[in-house]
């Protein structure tokens, strides 16, 4: 370790509070001449604080509301949609997709470990974080009560998928998943993860115990599969949890979480350019009662409908979304793309 | 200069007890006093988030929005030991270095032979507000290199101005512990300025 490898962050803290005495400002001098990173330090803290002045204020009341968004009410504006049409579900991935749900539901029984506050939020707060999060005292994890589970997420137990048909086995790798010890070589009543294509709107019957002493499999509920396609969302794994939401929406199609899922994957396949699909998804979204992504979803409908060609019912998404939010941060891209479709 | 957040860290004796009591009552559950909180928290987070990302990141929106989100799901965590806006800061910088390290991720394939400045001649002779936004950038993208303890400290110390001690007390970690991450994270900025020469030529030396 060199000299220049003591750095005298003191005396930068000091020089920031201009409380400096004339002596460790020679001091701070000294070093600032020989030191590079010092002077480069004190450059890009102001280069940020420019910045940082420089920035637009945003519609903070949106931001808040959003974040709330399990607390908000449920709201349903009138928002014209086209013809729900459902995506297929499983496009002939059957074991894809249960081996995703599988590793879904182990990821889950972490991620909802810190989650027993604010029931409504939880399943979206659980989720956006990737790993464990550092934040200061832990709350102590509060184990999962079977009989403190929302009537509408039934329990359905999970096939066991063919180890080869997982595609991306990786897995939160921060995140200690505990592993629920099983009854060895017992025939078990197995659902199947996948339903057919018509029969996905009436959620599947429940799987009771195999014996009273020997529990069901862990079974995966829509704020745990929600939490867990939302973990693999965040570390990138697309594929995957566009499957584990389209299992969500298949369980459990009236759930609260799987209205939001109808955004999420919405926002998804746009972005994977499948915009006709993403449509279907986005209005479905809106003609639910959830709120917290209505703006999102409404510009990215917007963008769905640009991709597709469909100027006029773009310029109509555009209109509404300037009329329910004028605030909105998308304001800007409306008007923009407004005048472009009614310029000749 | 140093850029601070306008939360609780920089606010006067009144303000912060204010926001204490807010913050006692948000901890407790009440969905008023949350709403409140974000809503007295949220400028300073927002500006944070949009400067250690950059404002026109395209995953900006979704940073802010994960952060203002993480505030909330935090909260019952709180133990009073530092101040709310630090609390809030160090949840948007752990926010932002994730996002950060995905990004990296995300673009560990990116031929990064080409260059922009390739193109634009020397760097020399490139404009103050060019070699500002390419310094901010060098810390952006370290933000998804280092080790996440080291990225959070840099962070607070480089993006948002903290004090060694501010960010002892925001990361809840002793301040001999935070000197030797900053001093860590400072040697990949020397590495970096080595690697990047230009970095640093514009830099002013104090008389």
């Amino acid at each position: 370790m060199s000299s220049l490898d003591l750095h005298p962050d003191e005396l930068l803290d000091k020089a920031a509070k201009g409380t400096l005495t004339e002596e460790e400002s020679l001091r701070l001098s000294a070093h600032m001449k020989l030191c590079t990173v010092c002077r480069f330090e004190k450059q890009v803290r102001a280069d940020f604080a420019e910045e940082a002045m420089a920035m637009p204020a945003m519609d903070l009341d949106s931001l808040v509301s959003r974040a709330l968004a399990g607390h908000a009410s449920n709201v349903n504006d009138e928002v014209p949609v086209a013809t729900p049409i459902r995506r297929a579900t499983s496009r002939n991935a059957a074991p894809w997709i249960a081996a995703a749900v599988m590793l879904s539901t182990m990821a889950s029984f972490a991620a909802v470990q810190f989650t027993d506050v604010w029931p409504a939020a939880k399943a979206v707060l659980a989720s956006l974080l990737p790993g464990e999060p550092k934040f200061p005292a832990p709350a102590p994890s509060k184990p999962i009560s079977r009989r403190e589970e929302p009537a509408s997420t039934r329990e359905v137990a999970i096939a066991e998928p063919p180890v080869a048909a997982v595609e991306e086995p990786q897995l939160q790798p921060d995140v200690e998943v505990p592993v629920k010890i099983e009854a060895p070589k017992v025939e078990r009543h197995v659902q199947r993860t996948v339903v057919a294509e018509g029969t996905r709107e009436v959620p599947p019957p429940p799987v009771p115990s195999l014996t009273p002493d020997i529990p069901a499999r862990h079974v995966a509920n829509a704020p745990e599969l929600f939490a867990a396609a939302n973990g693999f969302r965040v570390q990138g794994q697309r594929t995957t949890a566009i499957a584990a939401f389209d299992e969500l929406l298949s369980r459990y199609p009236n759930a609260p979480e799987a209205q939001l899922s109808e955004a999420i994957v919405g926002r998804l396949l746009l972005d994977d350019g499948d915009a006709g699909a993403a449509l279907t998804h986005f209005d479905s979204y809106l003609r639910s009662s959830e709120t917290g992504l209505r703006e999102e979803a409404i510009e990215a409908r917007a963008r769905a409908l640009r991709v597709l060609g469909r100027d006029e019912e773009e310029s109509e998404a555009w209109k509404l979304l300037i009329s329910k939010y004028p605030q909105s941060i998308y304001k800007e891209r409306a008007e923009s793309r407004l005048n472009a479709l009614s310029s000749p | 200069m140093a850029f601070r957040p306008s939360t609780a860290a920089s606010q006067t004796p009144e303000l912060n007890s204010e926001l204490d009591a807010l913050m006692r009552e948000a901890v407790s559950g009440k969905t008023e006093a949350v709403a409140r909180l974000l809503k007295t928290l949220a400028p300073g987070m927002i500006r944070s988030a949009r400067v250690m990302m950059g404002v026109a990141h395209a995953d900006i929106d979704d940073v802010v929005q994960q952060s203002l989100i993480a505030m909330v799901q935090a909260l019952p965590n709180f133990r009073f030991e530092c101040s709310p806006g630090h609390f809030a800061s160090r949840i948007v910088a752990w926010t932002c270095v994730n996002a950060r390290r995905r990004v990296q991720h995300r673009t560990a394939h990116i031929d990064s032979s080409v260059e922009l400045e390739n193109f634009d001649g020397p760097a020399a002779n490139t404009p103050d507000p060019v070699m500002a936004n390419r310094r901010r950038e060098a810390i952006r993208e370290l933000l998804g290199e280092l080790p996440p303890e080291q990225a959070e400290s840099l962070a607070l110390r480089f993006v948002l101005g903290f004090s060694l001690p501010e960010v002892a007390a925001a990361t809840n970690a002793p301040v001999n512990t935070v000197r030797s991450r900053i001093r860590l994270a400072k040697e990949a900025v020397r590495r970096r300025i080595d690697a990047d020469p230009s970095l640093a030529e514009s830099l002013e030396v104090d008389e």
